[in-house]
């Protein structure tokens, strides 16, 4: 047809074309404001040299296209993470290093799914710190990106993929079909179905669970809360305690019960609301650099530009 | 105020039964085509949609929580949080069929009928079964009785409808009951409110 688009995308008139530009550009300057440096990559690679670190729920969504020149396989951008890690070792960086960027996503999602086929994520990296001061730089980097469209109402949500991981292994669980089942249930926070359908799990096992579970939600400032699981919770407290010292004015969700199946991030994740809906999304990859064949720790994180403006001009009409 | 969607039926009535039986005081006006309603204190706003659609409103937001039978909420897989085991409205998932046979023919095609399509599909997948798939939208039980398919996958309760159209039950695929499901934004931001409704609503917790 002629006067149609494919489903996914979205064509910006007047004046969100105008709010979405200036949004952008005043995310990418409040970046560049605090040391991170920009990088724009290409929007196709070649499938081979990132596949081995993608995302493996994202090698189902990939746009495919043939280099008429080397016969090669090449793939829209899916995931701009992969891409500045492949730049940084390419460009063998200083570290630490911070990185910014602002570019479209493809992602060939499935109709009706209500998701979007192309998008704009503008963000941040911060590659080569280890230590907890680079989660909480990133949290409260993000925090405050958003309070320059004053966005007030604010709750963080933290959590650490590794207090799972922990468990597992301290009751011996690692890498077995069980696990991965438990891990599918815990993903949906689905304690019930573990109970029903798991059967010789350790002693203690669940109750450790219910322990998490119970424990999960907004910080309390009292260390003694917190202490039935100190041993496998301690970053993802400190962290959090850090960003409610940090921001008073907001709600930080302290989230134990947490659990991406399968894994992203690898360590301390977040995600920043307003007003009910998702804003930002963050937390340690580091690992993804591991099949380039080099360990660098990185943080960052991603606001999916098209929603941010959206939200922003609801709050306008409001 | 939390918005919880609940399933049109039997589903919907007992988990109204419950809220009330805990002093929540809700009442739906009958005969009314009204589609939402609120408890006597306005703390709750309640949509009667769908069983298929519960888990579509909870992920897009429209409610914060929902009930539907995990045997619905299996086949649609959408994004949500699976908080907890209601325990009502108890079925089972089956594949059911006028004998054992249909199982052993592996090298042909079976034709099951169903309104569980991707749950069928999974089912016969694992067993490395081929199946042709043929949804249907209701009186299941009729399709291998016409001919148009060698099994059934569908819920049971009681068992009769399958016993009194000559079929039986040849597998479980798995026990359903309600869960209640959140939204994965809003059981963060309105958690307070969403663990108050909890302890409201899970007979467990009593």
């Amino acid at each position: 047809m002629k006067n149609s688009i494919p489903s996914g995308v979205v064509q910006f008139f007047e004046p969100l074309s105008s709010l979405r530009r200036s949004t952008e550009n005043s995310l990418i300057e409040f970046f560049k404001d605090n040391s991170y440096k920009e990088i724009v990559t290409p929007s196709f690679s070649y499938e081979n040299g990132i596949s081995s670190g993608l995302f493996e729920p994202l090698k189902t969504k990939l746009f495919k296209l043939i280099d008429k020149s080397s016969g090669q396989t090449m793939i829209l951008r899916a995931d701009i993470t992969m891409q500045i890690m492949q730049a940084v070792l390419m460009g063998d960086f200083d570290m630490p290093a911070r990185i910014c960027y602002a570019d479209n996503i493809y992602r060939d999602i499935k109709e009706h799914s209500g998701q979007k086929r192309e998008f704009k994520q503008v963000g941040v990296e911060l590659l080569g710190i280890k230590e907890k001061t680079a989660d909480n730089e990133i949290i409260n980097l993000s925090i405050e990106s958003l309070r320059k469209f004053d966005i007030k109402d604010i709750t963080v949500r933290i959590s650490d993929t590794y207090i799972f991981e922990r468990l597992f292994e301290k009751y011996g669980l690692n890498d077995s079909k069980k696990t991965k089942k438990i891990k599918g249930f815990l993903e949906k926070k689905n304690i019930s179905l573990i109970l029903k359908s798991i059967t010789e799990l350790p002693n203690n096992f669940i109750d450790n669970l219910k322990r998490l579970e119970t424990l999960s939600g907004y910080v309390k400032k009292n260390n003694d809360y917190y202490n039935d699981v100190l041993d496998i919770a301690q970053d993802a407290i400190d962290t959090a305690k850090k960003i409610q010292s940090d921001n008073k004015d907001i709600k930080v969700f302290l989230d134990l019960f947490y659990c991406e199946h399968p894994m992203y991030h690898h360590g301390i994740t977040f995600s920043v609301f307003s007003e009910n809906r998702s804003l930002v999304v963050g937390g340690r990859y580091g690992n993804v650099t591991k099949p380039f064949g080099k360990y660098i720790p990185a943080t960052g994180f991603a606001i999916n530009l098209d929603e941010l403006i959206y939200f922003l001009s609801n709050k306008e009409k409001k | 105020m939390i918005t919880i969607a609940l399933p049109k039926g039997r589903l919907m009535e007992e988990s109204i039964d419950i809220l009330n039986k805990k002093g929540l005081n809700v009442d739906i006006v009958k005969n009314s085509r009204k589609l939402f309603f609120y408890d006597k204190n306005e703390d709750y706003k309640f949509l009667i949609v769908r069983a298929q659609d519960v888990a579509t409103y909870v992920e897009y937001q429209a409610a914060d929580l929902g009930i539907v039978g995990f045997d619905v909420l299996t086949e649609s897989s959408k994004d949500v949080f699976e908080l907890t085991d209601l325990g009502i409205g108890y079925c089972k998932m089956v594949v059911a069929g006028k004998s054992k046979e249909c199982f052993e023919q592996k090298t042909n095609n079976i034709r099951v009928a169903t309104k569980f399509v991707n749950v069928a599909k999974k089912y016969f997948e694992q067993k490395g079964i081929n199946a042709e798939i043929i949804k249907l939208y209701g009186s299941i039980e009729l399709a291998p009785l016409l001919g148009i398919a060698d099994c059934i996958v569908d819920i049971v309760s009681t068992g009769r409808t399958l016993r009194e159209n000559g079929l039986e039950v040849l597998d479980e695929i798995f026990e359903s009951t309600a869960m209640l499901i959140a939204n994965r934004v809003t059981f963060y931001t309105k958690n307070s409110k969403i663990k108050k409704f909890i302890d409201i609503i899970d007979e467990k917790n009593n």
